[in-house]
């Protein structure tokens, strides 16, 4: 093996045709990680951790980009868990019969953390102790997809999607969804983003997609496309195409979209957006408001977890959002261990409906919501700011026993 | 049956006729305990006459004298051609009347009786002002009664302190009072537990159904048998495992007997037979394999896959064995539950059938603002519910709280009127976290019996004085579709109630009746004088209609 400063590993590679797999979205951090990794050291990425490391003569640092139960145990390199977190308490249980379950084991044994919010921070610190070494690293997007920031909102466009499209003004699928094929779509007014995979009980789309329609269904020139993030159309489309059926007749309009968008056209995508939109119960980051935010986006989001970090009313049309009980995403038992944040609807209408007027009348408030957006995601997750705290954090804990 | 005249004697041939339509069934619409308490302040204006059966309703309107229709039935569900005028008396728990989805073209009545001003407001805005909407509140129903410690339940209780929840199993401390008294006949008994079946409220331990069936989520998880099974018995099932129970053989008893069966990989029909099975109501797996989380994308534990099962009689012999011997050593039995009541009480009364009544969500916040209060008892009422309406989801609510020193009891079956009396005096508190009601009647009764609200002020309880008569319980509003059928289109919105909010409404309420009972004396005095008394414009509202030359 050769020497390298830093290894990493994630056990979801070949993310794009896991999509909609549990913890998929690590490997897409992995990556972003990479560049800003490679300005403090050389990157090694290995498959496994287990038997690649233990052979190294040149103690690197391995960064597991994984949730704390599945970091690798007793590689004999200083470990560092990356793992995103958006409840309001660390699995601090063992159950299932696996004692690394309880997070505070495999923490405790690799001695810190990197995490992606000042909100997970804090929840870590609350499980293991102030004194925990535990820093909110961000996946650094800003760089890629950052943009001046807008004059004007966009109105109107078109994009060219190679994959499943539904659209609400075509008579809507009963049964399975349609054939992939390529479609032009094309609209006129504000164009509301959302990216998100369906069988991920925190996205909370059906609200989404209903706080839309009841906000907006009278507003011809609305238009709501959503890419779903799934490998199955039938999975990531249908249950979407069903609730909209149950919408009945509404003016404005839905899209929704199952392609995985070569980079082309997924930035082409977030140029065409007027806003990014997200109704989560929790976020450990969300990559896509992420990088359609650092584009200049204005958003349509609540500001808890970790969008608590980057999202504002100087950027976004915040929605309201209150605490439920949660069970742990991971645990079987289904006990209510934690707390996650219960969106409120009817705040999500209002903001809905306050951005559309944003967009059709005051091009001047968007002007300056697009330059806040840029700058609160380049503070947030910049390569300058990760590299930064990459540089001040990995001295801390480079040293001691692994 | 015929129909039942309300007043002695026959009635009148001049008089004008007041045929009460109160409509069957239950859920978000159903306000007919209102209506007949409605029904005394009506005397005066004619003869009243009950009538649920709608054929012969329409039978009784062929006669000429001058007839008005004052009904229950929910306003989309009232025909056009019933022949007489119709006044609905509607308690509506949405945002708004649906109206393009009604069956009619405008309103089969030009006036109405809302049950509170929430629901007089929406029928006033979305009829369009075509129909004339007089408010006529429930009356409460305040019967002499002393508070007690001990209730008298007809029905089956299921009481947290009877039942031991760990992660691996669930036990009763004695399932047979879990269900009905009477005795298995020998007749084939099919349990089928798809999304759809009723029968799926009675598994034990096992992950909400699928349209196929569903799986177990502990180690010994059990099927409650709605009767009461002994002595030669056959067992058929569909059913498969999953990962490490996939072809493992599981042991399976039957009061006292065993069997075992092999779970395959795909559903298959599986058989065991028992002998000797001493009466018992529970069918239980033990020992599945729950150390493997499911797939990549779901974390449940599967061990079995359930689709239903079935108990029959394995030969002719032991049929007649059955109807010789075992029938009359088990005879059907009627019996009672005392219920001793101690510290701060808590009580909802609920229909689990209704998806707005948001019963599970209530315990859950129970359990976790007082988990640590063993002088908390939270006492749910479910009249009119069998248990497998609910029992299944109970006993996850109850799982998913974690451990809890407080107590959960739910009570089945009507109350008599005295004993419902002395529970409404003993509460200490009548809550609800419905996301919309129809109808308070059961609140304005409590109430009335001096038992101070937690509630969200929407709906029923608009205008039941809240915050003075106890605490409201904050919501925000969410879409919904029509209840019961999720092909119906999404139109309304309902209440949902604030977590946190119902959490520190259920401790401040625990800490007044506990740390200052003279302010909670107070409170409970202000419940009781808002509850309503007998409406007076009801009566003017039908002399009007049938003055009006019906």
């Amino acid at each position: 093996m050769p020497a390298s400063d830093f290894v990493v590993w994630c056990p979801n590679a070949g993310a794009e045709t896991t999509l909609g797999a549990a913890d998929y979205s690590y490997e897409f951090v992995l990556r972003q990680f990479v560049p800003a990794l490679a300005q403090l050291g050389t990157v090694e990425r290995v498959p496994d951790p287990r038997s690649l490391v233990r052979e190294s003569a040149d103690r690197p640092i391995l960064l597991s980009f994984a949730p704390p139960h599945r970091t690798p145990p007793e590689v004999g390199v200083r470990t560092i868990p990356v793992f995103a977190w958006e409840f309001d308490r660390l699995p601090d249980e063992m159950f299932g019969g696996n004692p690394d379950n309880d997070w505070r084991r495999p923490l405790e044994r690799c001695g810190c953390a990197i995490t992606h919010s000042r909100f997970a921070v804090d929840v870590t610190k609350r499980a293991m102790g102030e004194q925990f070494p535990v820093v909110s690293l961000p996946a650094p997007v800003w760089d890629s997809y950052t943009r001046e920031p807008r004059l004007r909102p966009p109105s109107g466009g078109s994009l060219d999607i190679a994959g499943v499209v539904v659209d609400s003004r075509d008579s809507l699928p009963i049964g399975a969804v349609p054939t992939a094929e390529s479609t032009r779509i094309e609209w006129d007014g504000p164009l509301f983003t959302a990216v998100f995979n369906p069988e991920d009980g925190r996205k909370n789309w059906r609200d989404l997609v209903r706080g839309f329609v009841f906000a907006l269904g009278d507003e011809r020139d609305a238009t709501l496309l959503i890419k779903v993030v799934h490998s199955d159309p039938e999975r990531g489309v249908g249950p979407i195409v069903a609730d909209l059926r149950r919408l009945g007749g509404f003016r404005c309009r839905v899209v929704v979209v199952q392609s995985f968008l070569p980079e082309a056209d997924y930035r082409a995508l977030i140029d065409a957006s007027t806003f990014a939109v997200n109704a989560s119960r929790g976020e450990g980051q969300c990559l896509p408001l992420m990088e359609f935010m650092s584009a200049g986006v204005p958003a349509v989001a609540p500001d808890h977890t970790a969008m608590a970090d980057y999202v504002s009313p100087a950027n976004a049309f915040v929605v309201r959002s209150t605490r439920e009980p949660s069970s742990w995403p991971q645990d079987p038992r289904l006990i209510f261990t934690c707390h996650r944040r219960a969106v409120d609807w009817e705040s999500l209408v209002d903001a809905f409906r306050r951005a559309f007027d944003c967009a059709v009348t005051d091009p001047e408030t968007y002007a300056a919501m697009s330059a806040a957006a840029v700058a609160s995601t380049q503070r947030y997750c910049s390569a300058a700011t990760v590299v930064e705290g990459l540089r001040q954090f990995l001295p801390r804990v480079a040293t001691g026993s692994p | 049956m015929g129909p039942a005249a309300y007043t002695d004697g026959m009635p009148q041939p001049d008089q004008p006729r007041i045929l009460i339509w109160p409509a069957t069934g239950a859920g978000p619409f159903d306000v007919t305990a209102d209506l007949m308490r409605l029904v005394p302040s009506l005397a005066d204006q004619g003869t009243v006459v009950i009538e649920p059966d709608s054929d012969r309703l329409r039978q009784l309107v062929q006669d000429p004298r001058p007839t008005v229709i004052v009904t229950s039935t929910p306003i989309h569900e009232i025909p056009t051609d019933l022949g007489a005028p119709v006044i609905p008396v509607v308690g509506w728990p949405y945002d708004r009347i649906p109206t393009a989805v009604m069956p009619w073209d405008r309103p089969p009545f030009d006036r109405c009786l809302a049950l509170n001003s929430a629901t007089r407001a929406v029928l006033a805005r979305d009829l369009d002002g075509a129909v004339a909407v007089q408010l006529a509140p429930t009356p409460a129903r305040r019967l002499a009664a002393q508070a007690t410690d001990v209730i008298t339940v007809p029905g089956v209780v299921v009481d947290s302190d009877e039942l031991e929840i760990t992660e691996a199993t669930i036990r009763h401390a004695d399932p047979t009072r879990l269900a009905p008294r009477d005795t298995w006949d020998g007749s084939p008994l099919w349990l089928r537990f798809s999304l759809t079946d009723d029968d799926r409220g009675l598994l034990v331990g096992f992950y909400n159904s699928e349209v196929w069936g569903t799986w177990s989520r502990i180690r010994d998880p059990w099927v409650l048998l709605p009767r009461t099974v002994s002595g030669d018995i056959r067992l058929s099932m569909d059913a498969h495992g999953f990962a490490g129970n996939a072809g493992r053989r599981v042991r399976v008893t039957l009061g006292g007997a065993s069997g075992w069966v092999e779970l395959p990989e795909r559903h298959d029909h599986l058989i065991v037979e028992f002998r000797g099975v001493r009466p018992t109501n529970v069918l239980q797996f033990h020992d599945l394999d729950v150390s493997n989380a499911g797939t990549s994308t779901d974390i449940r534990t599967m061990g079995v896959a359930l689709g239903s099962v079935r108990l029959t009689r394995p030969g002719v012999w032991s049929k007649v064995r059955d109807r010789l011997g075992w029938r009359r050593s088990h005879p059907v039995t009627e019996s009672t539950t005392d219920v001793t009541l101690t510290g701060v009480v808590y009580l909802a009364v609920a229909d689990p059938r209704d998806e707005l009544s948001h019963w599970s969500q209530l315990i859950t916040a129970f359990g976790m603002a007082l988990r640590d209060e063993p002088q908390a008892t939270l006492v749910v009422q479910f009249p009119e519910a069998p248990l497998a309406a609910f029992f299944a989801e109970l006993q996850l609510t109850l799982h998913r709280i974690g451990g809890f020193d407080c107590r959960v009891v739910v009570l089945t079956g009507r109350l008599p009127d005295t004993e419902q009396a002395r529970l409404y005096r003993r509460a200490d508190y009548f809550c609800t976290a419905a996301l919309g009601a129809a109808s308070a009647v059961a609140a304005v009764d409590a109430m009335a019996a001096q038992t101070p609200l937690i509630a969200p002020d929407h709906t029923a309880f608009s205008d039941l004085g809240l915050p003075d008569t106890g605490w409201p319980v904050a919501t925000t509003a969410g879409p919904r579709g029509w209840p019961g059928d999720l092909e119906r289109p999404i139109v309304v919105l309902a209440q949902r109630p604030d977590f946190d909010s119902l959490v520190a409404c259920l401790r401040d309420s625990f800490r007044l009746a506990t740390k200052d009972r003279p302010a909670w004396q107070e409170v409970a005095e202000r419940a009781s004088r808002v509850a309503p008394g007998t409406p007076p414009d009801v009566a003017a509202v039908i002399g009007g209609v049938v003055d009006a030359g019906v």
